[in-house]
């Protein structure tokens, strides 16, 4: 995967507007969280990787900035990017676009957990306790974003 | 996929949260209604801690840490009642919004004075 990749498009529907006469910001991450999935396993981390590897990314850290609003019937789509990579993490970004204009609406940089799943007859996985990051001891003892790294901001 | 709850359903919990904590300055329903106004989130920064699973009690616990002219700053903090760990954290960031203009518009003053009086200090 090199530069940005689309990895989500849709629609705003009527009941995901709120009391503001916009897209709700959860669902907002509904789709950064499948645009995630998508990126994952555009680099070999998605779904068959966790099972048969029994490791999975997380997400333990998401900066978003809203900077236009989507309203009802609203098209858009994401395209996403690798950020930046840690022994135990991935720094994946989102940039959500109104489809019909082009304009970027949201930004958002998403931190996720390189973990090893709990093999104990359930398919969980724990952020803290149970799941050990993959990489090094203790690299997700402490999360902490791309902001409070000091690393680039994503530009639209 | 793994059992955890997925990350809209914070963003909702949070979101529910600001709608109590807003109003407990005067950004109440019957106001925002009347008065064509409401709050906008323009940046989130959401971190996530210990896993939650079906059926786990949590309680969210709000606090506004900043009221400007048009713009607010809450921390929200999500934590699992049954093991007392921290769940996850949202600081949002927000306006005061014109639902007709479709932009921010300064707080009434008397709002304002009635946010500054439930601030939490941070110490920034």
């Amino acid at each position: 995967m090199s530069g940005w990749l689309e990895t989500y498009r849709g629609t705003v529907s009527r009941w995901e507007v709120d009391h503001n006469d916009h897209l709700t910001v959860a669902y907002y991450f509904a789709r950064i969280a499948d645009a995630g999935l998508g990126a994952l396993e555009a680099i070999g981390l998605g779904a068959d990787y966790a099972a048969h590897e029994r490791r999975a990314c997380v997400t333990v850290d998401c900066y978003a900035r809203y900077s236009r609003e989507l309203r009802v019937g609203d098209i858009l789509h994401i395209e996403s990017g690798v950020g930046g990579v840690e022994p135990a993490a991935l720094v994946l970004g989102h940039k959500l676009f109104n489809s019909e204009t082009g304009e970027v609406c949201t930004t958002v940089e998403q931190q996720v957990g390189h973990v090893e799943l709990v093999v104990d007859g359930r398919a969980a996985a724990s952020r803290r306790g149970a799941a050990r990051p993959v990489g090094r001891a203790g690299a997700r003892a402490a999360p902490s974003t791309a902001r409070a790294q000091g690393l680039p901001r994503l530009r639209a | 996929m793994l059992g955890h709850s997925a990350l809209p359903f914070y963003i909702h919990r949070f979101s529910a949260a600001n709608g109590h904590a807003i109003a407990a300055f005067g950004m109440t329903p019957a106001y925002l209604r009347d008065q064509r106004r409401g709050f906008s989130t323009f940046e989130f920064q959401l971190a996530l801690g210990a896993p939650l699973g079906p059926g786990d009690p949590v309680r969210v616990r709000s606090a506004l840490l900043h009221v400007g002219t048009s713009s607010m700053r809450l921390l929200h903090v999500m934590t699992n009642e049954r093991s007392g760990e921290r769940v996850a954290t949202l600081e949002q960031l927000g306006v005061h919004l014109d639902m007709d203009a479709r932009r921010p518009t300064p707080l009434p003053e008397a709002l304002r004075e009635k946010a500054r009086a439930v601030l939490v200090p941070t110490g920034d």
